[in-house]
């Protein structure tokens, strides 16, 4: 409480007493994720290549070689100050490309989660919250999609549609909602008997409103565990159509590609694989600390303590 | 005046499990209409069927004179502004993620009543009404406690100032020192805001305190009903009878009825469909009558009828 004689609250002050219990939440938060040092881990190295990603063009040492110039008098050198990473077999540095495949590796992360939860979110949430036979027209579609191995899935609709990102992005979508539609559905038919359901409907809100205002919030932290757990095997995944063969389109840099590529000079340039693979191995490790991590903190049914 | 009428209204789960079964009751406006009834009896089913937030099976629903049973989803909205209800969990009745600002003030956004700041100042004004601290309007519902709960939300309730109050066991999910204080803050609202209650209830002292009329409710099925004057002086019925011999009386002089005791309870003495469906349990059933004609509602003495048929209007001294 202020009195009178004493001076006015800034804007800031006041926001801060106002939200004095979501900022003391978050305290709490911030200190139980920072217990768990596996997942704290993985949240250093997620910001890393994400700072990586983002940052890439501005600094990478040779960025004439990202989008192919060939150099054959520095072919298949070995790792270098002048190459980190030493150079590939059309004598490319092998560093700048690798950190390059960080940023398109990123980029296709996000789209294909953004299209997946999309589409996945949206119909589990009408499917769980309507019931009856659009549940079941929905969820049988979702079976269907579910019985398809997702990398053959991918594999068929980039082979229809041609190759490169873009159907790479498009087919590794549609194998990935699902996941995100089932999740939702069976959250839905459990919220949509909630006291406070019945409780919006009451008040005379609409049934977008009760989905999207009250149902869905409750049921973020459920998909942003899901997601951040995904994002790796989306990175995972794409670097497997770039391996076949269907992903990337050379000479745009590519994990994958650049793994099946430098196979043949294995164990001789070793580097031309191991790098790739190195960057590939730490996304998918860290996004994966960081889902767990964070499994831990939002959902109040695992009890695992560090 | 009537505000609310429904007339043989019954409500079917799976085809099989009638929760409420050809249920007639009015309500005059102003009143406080209690329905007494315990675990399993309907009740709830019944809160719920009024507004359609659950659709009957058959029966009519009349809201101040107008038919609610065929309105579409989109023509119930301006309905549903005049009849709101205050459910029995204050727990699990507020949405987690929303805030007291939200919470409150949202029936005034989605009926677009006000918006902005005038919906910040309706919101602070309401919680001082209902007795919370204005200046907990960011504060989510876990900051608070039971009694604080409920409280929000009863202004979330009556934001819209309707006409009809549905209260679900608004005080049975709290402490006894708590039920008190929400139970006089329900009392002082009906003062000021001319409002209706159907009070939902399993506590006789409750619906002592609180109501003018009183309906019992056994099996989906009004057992009797009438002023809460009559029924406690004189209930009629057995299962009544039974019910308020085991409330504790202040007056020693004041002695209940001591012939009836129930031997059972809805679980161990299920009601096989046929004849009364209180006879399983009713220490004074007898074998014919009771066992294969299900008994009437039916006038015993001026405002007050009963079910039941041991009851003749002889029995009670009017």
């Amino acid at each position: 409480m202020t009195t009178l004689s004493s001076p006015p609250l800034s804007r800031w002050s006041r926001w801060k007493a106002d939200h004095a219990s979501q900022i003391t939440d978050l305290r709490r938060g911030i200190y139980r994720f920072s217990r768990n040092r596996l997942s704290v881990i993985g949240l250093t190295l997620v910001i890393l290549l994400l700072i990586i990603a983002i940052t890439a063009p501005l600094w990478v040492p040779y960025p004439g070689d990202v989008t192919g110039s060939i150099n054959m008098a520095e072919r298949l050198k070995p790792p270098s100050a002048e190459h980190l990473f030493g150079t590939d077999d059309a004598g490319r540095d092998v560093f700048s490309r690798t950190i390059m495949a960080t940023r398109t590796s990123f980029q296709v992360g996000v789209i294909i989660l953004v299209v997946a939860i999309t589409i996945g979110v949206t119909l589990g949430a009408i499917a769980g919250y309507f019931g009856g036979w659009v549940n079941q027209v929905i969820m049988r579609l979702t079976d269907i999609m579910l019985t398809f191995p997702g990398i053959f899935l991918a594999l068929a609709i980039s082979a229809a549609l041609g190759r490169g990102v873009l159907n790479a992005m498009l087919a590794l979508s549609i194998t990935w909602w699902p996941g995100y539609c089932r999740l939702v559905e069976a959250q839905m038919l459990k919220m949509r008997e909630e006291d406070f359901v019945a409780g919006a409907r009451a008040i005379g809100a609409s049934n977008t409103r009760i989905i999207f205002r009250h149902i869905l919030p409750n049921l973020l932290t459920a998909i942003i565990i899901k997601a951040s757990m995904d994002f790796g095997f989306a990175v995972l995944n794409l670097a497997a159509l770039g391996f076949i063969g269907v992903g990337v389109l050379p000479p745009e840099p590519d994990w994958g590609s650049m793994i099946s590529a430098g196979r043949r000079f294995i164990p001789g340039s070793w580097w031309y694989s191991t790098f790739p693979g190195l960057f590939m191995f730490v996304t998918v490790l860290a996004f994966n600390l960081l889902g767990d991590g964070l499994r831990d903190l939002l959902d109040p049914n695992s009890t695992v303590r560090s | 005046m009537t505000i609310l009428e429904l007339r043989n209204l019954t409500k079917v789960f799976g085809g099989r499990v009638r929760a409420v079964d050809d249920v007639s009751l009015t309500i005059e406006a102003g009143a406080t209409f209690g329905l007494l009834g315990e675990s399993g009896s309907g009740k709830s089913t019944l809160a719920r069927l009024i507004p359609r937030l659950i659709e009957p099976t058959s029966g009519e629903i009349f809201f101040e004179g107008k038919p609610l049973q065929n309105l579409r989803e989109r023509d119930l909205r301006p309905v549903r502004e005049q009849i709101q209800i205050v459910f029995q969990n204050p727990f699990s009745s507020l949405n987690p993620r929303m805030t007291v600002r939200e919470l409150i003030g949202e029936p005034l956004y989605i009926h677009k009543r006000a918006s902005g700041a005038a919906l910040d100042e309706q919101v602070r004004e309401m919680m001082r009404l209902v007795g919370l601290n204005p200046e907990h309007t960011n504060r989510f519902p876990h900051e608070f406690s039971g009694g604080q709960r409920q409280r929000i939300g009863i202004a979330r309730a009556i934001i819209l100032r309707p006409k009809l109050l549905i209260l679900d066991e608004p005080t049975s999910a709290l402490d006894v020192s708590v039920q008190a204080q929400v139970l006089n803050l329900l009392i002082d609202l009906q003062r000021t805001l001319h409002l209706t209650y159907l009070l939902i209830t399993h506590d006789l002292s409750v619906v002592r305190y609180m109501c003018d009329d009183v309906a019992l409710m056994y099996l989906g099925s009004i057992v009797e009903q009438g002023t809460v004057q009559r029924i406690f002086r004189q209930p009629a019925h057995p299962y009544t009878q039974a019910l308020l011999r085991d409330i504790p009386s202040t007056d020693p002089d004041q002695r209940m009825l001591e012939s009836v005791s129930l031997e059972a309870d809805i679980v161990s003495a299920p009601w096989n469909g046929q004849g009364c469906r209180f006879s399983p349990r009713c220490p004074v059933a007898q074998i014919g009558e009771c066992k294969t004609v299900e008994p009437a509602l039916v006038e015993v003495t001026t405002g007050q009828r009963a079910a039941c048929h041991l009851v003749k209007p002889h029995l009670v001294t009017p």
